[in-house]
């Protein structure tokens, strides 16, 4: 659709998926991996007795002809696992091929060769994951077994980010009649599977130029790895970006990495080499769900203002995650949510782990689906009301004098808390089953009709674009636009999703009378060396990716080309977001208002559980959201909706729990247009985990539930000593 | 293995092994609308119709499909069926992703052959039998709806009298 021919172009934009391309000499190929954690790899090679076919070849690190690695902000990635190896499941080699089902079979033929001197897993853990090891033997006789060191399974903190206000320790230590501290532990685990085409690359040569067709994310990044890893100079590297599953922070640089190995096996081998993943690599690899720990601490006083605040984020960032610090500081801004208390101590840490690097969907959610969670435990033991407790301690805006270090901006923050708790009857059911909770346990618990449990909780949080805290991009956003004829406009950006497609197209008919047939996609990303000579730095095109702000731009291009009285074509208009606007975040303090634009949501969940099934039944969802001008309405409430549906998918494991009535409302606003993609993430999981607790009248605090979860959790409830009232 | 079959309305002999995976068969021969899923046959993305019966294809073996009539996609658009489902999908504001086109049209078209006026039940069981989340569930069911009454119009049927 946006392919053009003309002769300089390094970059295309491709509507097809890359495992649909195809050529009639095309060889497949399959990633060998480390089935081990850990340990060092001395060799790797073909067993002995196995016949390698003809055209099937076998590349590992010995193979690449340039750099044995790729760079991610600073961080270096083996192509192939060379020596120490980081986790189950690292790539050790490419194994190519023209028939898909011997290349499965080679597979299996593949021999390790650890290094013996090493303390290693027993024997039998070895050959119950691969049949093949070749185990050094010492001293020409079989080794014994040793048992597994514990000092190799501690993690190493390899990004920390502290934050202190105030004096939070002093608040937390004094014990008065007239606060309480109050702790909880929280857990998000959740694993969204967008369950589309997996992540893989197609390379071919052609005309001296290697052609890679990949869902890629960062172009640059993808060429520079290839450049480097191949020895091909950059301009002879044509990537088309092909049709892509969403946002994964994981394939930003993994696909780069995946690229840089097909490309080695298109070099030896000279044919066409397609790699995709199987969905099992997919999940495991690429989708490994997160394990982020959450502790919060928090002194309130009896009036609900919240004193004092610490908490403790433990993010495992796997092995070898080059976003460790960037997920780390984004975890830390938005740690306290909408709270702004004046003496804080936010400690998040990311810890090296033997695990692939973790897929994180929405950024926020974790830190989100905790503190809110935390607000809703201080309510029920403290008998606050939840929106009072909100109202008491929401976020100041910049004006004010604090020493909170971050400012939101969250509008109509309390009149959309207001609207979803009158929406959904709030404030009366609240009321209603916190009765029910405290009353059960003086229930004859053998009486004939059992009475449904049922919870309603309340949760806030906010979405923020244009994140100016990254660590790995000095971002300008920008945004350019050409009008090569009077009714046709060229947008230099990659495409949008289709309803995004629809509001752009909307806005220029309305400006401009240019019909949505005349719109085009145009994006060609400057090359590193272009870059480097004007100061920037990389991951550009995806930082400034957020949509929000490239609606915002799109609309300032739009009132130029209007205003002009006299129009010459071709005409070209480039609109930045002003330098005073990014002043507002001190990087080197961490201090400030770290995002351009922010939207707030809130949302209450009313369910029920049966005490027959013991299964949850969601009653309702209510969401308001303020998120400045809604361009157009409907599409905004499908978005909201389709996320309400992604978000029940994860919440309890291996189920689709379903919503009949689910409400969606936005605030009337004339402010411009802020992101809504992902505040369903943020709001919705506290939510549901706080009701349910509610319901069972004991502390879900953690995510996914699994199904027989709420059996357990209702038994223990029944017969312990109800721990959310005091 | 030579298996001659009936391909999207015309007389084929595919070149394939036994055991081959119809999808993989497809796939070789450029039918693309067929996707690799989840390879145990749950997902769907590589349903075609067999004997105009909705079949996920990474679980068929070649050796099965001898003399049977297969119809993916790429054919089924164009008939009178896909095209009142297709349109259908469109009325609603379907936006599909591409990956559970197969999926959705061939359920819808199974669901409409068997039933003259879809159920909420049925609708609600169609919908949960989707794993994508590209498109909301109301939206989806709308399209069916929408589906259902360009067939009907289509074929002049009112309550199912002629």
């Amino acid at each position: 659709m946006h392919r053009k021919t003309t002769k300089n172009r390094h970059t295309f934009i491709s509507d097809e998926f890359y495992s649909d391309i195809s050529t009639g000499d095309m060889l497949y190929a399959v990633l060998v991996r480390s089935p081990f954690p850990y340990g060092t790899l001395t060799d790797v090679s073909f067993d002995k007795e196995a016949k390698i076919p003809d055209g099937y070849h076998f590349f590992s690190a010995k193979d690449i002809p340039g750099k044995k690695y790729i760079r991610t902000l600073g961080q270096k990635t083996s192509v192939f696992c060379n020596g120490k190896i980081g986790y189950k499941g690292e790539c050790i080699g490419i194994l190519v091929g023209p028939d898909k089902k011997v290349l499965h079979e080679l597979k299996k033929k593949v021999m390790f060769s650890l290094d013996s001197t090493e303390i290693i897993r027993q024997e039998h853990e070895f050959s119950k994951s691969y049949d093949s090891l070749a185990v050094v033997p010492k001293n020409g006789k079989p080794h014994k077994a040793v048992l597994f060191d514990e000092q190799e399974t501690q993690s190493e903190i390899i990004a920390e980010r502290i934050i202190t206000a105030g004096t939070p320790d002093q608040i937390l230590k004094k014990r008065t009649e007239d606060s309480v501290v109050i702790e909880g532990n929280w857990k998000d685990m959740r694993q969204y599977h967008p369950n589309k085409e997996t992540a893989g690359v197609f390379c071919q040569m052609k005309g001296g130029n290697i052609h890679i067709y990949a869902p890629v994310l960062w172009i640059s990044h993808l060429r520079t790895s290839v450049a480097e890893v191949t020895g091909i100079p950059e301009e002879k590297i044509i990537i088309t970006r092909t049709k892509n599953a969403g946002e994964n922070l994981n394939l930003l640089w993994q696909v780069s990495l995946l690229a840089a190995r097909t490309c080695i096996a298109t070099c030896r081998t000279g044919k066409p080499v397609l790699l995709q993943l199987s969905r099992r690599e997919q999940e495991q690899i690429i989708e490994r769900p997160p394990e982020i720990a959450i502790r919060h601490r928090t002194a309130v006083h009896k009036t609900g203002k919240i004193m004092a605040m610490d908490v403790l984020i433990e993010f495992n960032a796997g092995f070898g995650n080059p976003f460790a610090m960037d997920i780390v500081n984004r975890l830390a801004v938005a740690s306290c949510g909408i709270y702004s208390p004046e003496h804080v101590r936010i400690r998040a840490r990311a810890t090296q782990t033997h695990n692939p690097p973790p897929y994180i969907h929405s950024i926020d959610s974790q830190v989100f689906y905790a503190v809110e969670n935390q607000i809703q435990k201080i309510a029920e033991m403290t008998g606050l009301s939840p929106i009072e407790l909100r109202r008491i301690n929401k976020c100041r805006l910049p004006t004010t004098k604090t020493a909170f270090p971050f400012f939101f901006d969250i509008g109509k923050a309390e009149d959309a808390v207001s609207a979803v708790a009158k929406k959904s009857d709030f404030t009366r059911k609240y009321a209603v089953y916190r009765l029910a909770e405290k009353g059960r346990y003086e229930y004859n618990s053998n009486a004939p009709f059992s009475p449904p449990l049922r919870g309603i909780a309340l949760a806030c949080g906010f979405e923020g674009s244009g994140y100016l805290g990254t660590e790995s991009a000095k971002m300008s956003p920008s945004l350019q636009i050409t009008l090569p004829e009077e009714n046709k406009i060229v947008i230099h950006s990659v495409p949008p999703s289709q309803s995004i497609l629809e509001i752009w197209a909307k806005m220029i008919t309305d400006e401009l009378s240019i019909e949505k047939k005349n719109i085009s996609f145009d994006f060609e990303p400057e090359t590193e060396l272009a870059k480097k000579a004007q100061g920037k730095d990389a991951a550009q095109e995806f930082y400034s990716d957020d949509i929000s702000i490239k609606t915002i731009l799109l609309k300032k291009c739009l009132a130029t080309v209007k205003r002009k009285k006299e129009k010459a074509f071709p005409m070209t208009v480039r609109k930045n977001i002003p330098p005073s606007k990014k002043s507002q975040w001190n990087h080197e303090l961490f201090r400030g208002t770290p995002f351009l634009n922010t939207s707030f949501g809130a949302c209450t969940v009313e369910l029920e559980l049966d005490a027959c099934t013991y299964r949850e039944k969601l009653l309702g969802i209510c969401i308001v959201i303020d998120a400045g001008k809604i361009l157009s309405i409907k599409p905004a409430e499908n978005t909201v909706k389709l996320a309400v549906e992604q978000c029940l998918s994860t919440v309890v494991d291996e189920e689709i729990v379903r919503c009949a009535s689910v409400s969606v409302q936005f605030m009337q606003s004339e402010k411009e247009p802020k992101q809504i993609g992902h505040i369903v993430y943020s709001i919705l999981p506290a939510a549901f985990s706080s009701a349910l607790s509610q319901a069972l009248a004991t502390t879900v605090s953690k995510l996914p539930i699994q199904t027989d979860t709420l059996y357990e959790l209702s038994e223990g409830g029944l017969h312990h000593e109800n721990p959310r009232h005091s | 293995m030579k298996i001659p079959v009936i391909l999207n309305n015309e007389k084929t002999i595919i070149d394939a092994a036994p055991d081959e995976r119809l999808l993989d068969v497809l796939r070789r021969y450029k039918i693309l609308s067929v996707k690799e899923g989840c390879g145990k046959g749950t997902c769907g993305f590589c349903t075609v119709l067999l004997d105009k019966r909705p079949v996920p294809s990474c679980i068929i073996p070649a050796g099965l499909v001898r003399d049977a009539s297969i119809e993916t996609l790429e054919s089924f658009s164009k008939t009178k069926p896909g095209i009142d489902i297709l349109k259908g999908f469109d009325q609603a504001g379907m936006t599909l992703c591409g990956y559970c086109n197969a999926q959705r049209v061939f359920s819808t078209y199974a669901l409409l052959e068997r039933t003259y006026r879809p159920s909420a039940e049925e609708l609600d069981v169609l919908a949960d039998s989707i794993p994508c989340t590209c498109t909301d569930r109301k939206t989806f069911i709308n399209g069916v709806l929408y589906a259902t009454a360009n067939k009907h119009e289509r074929e002049g049927r009112k309550n199912g009298l002629v």
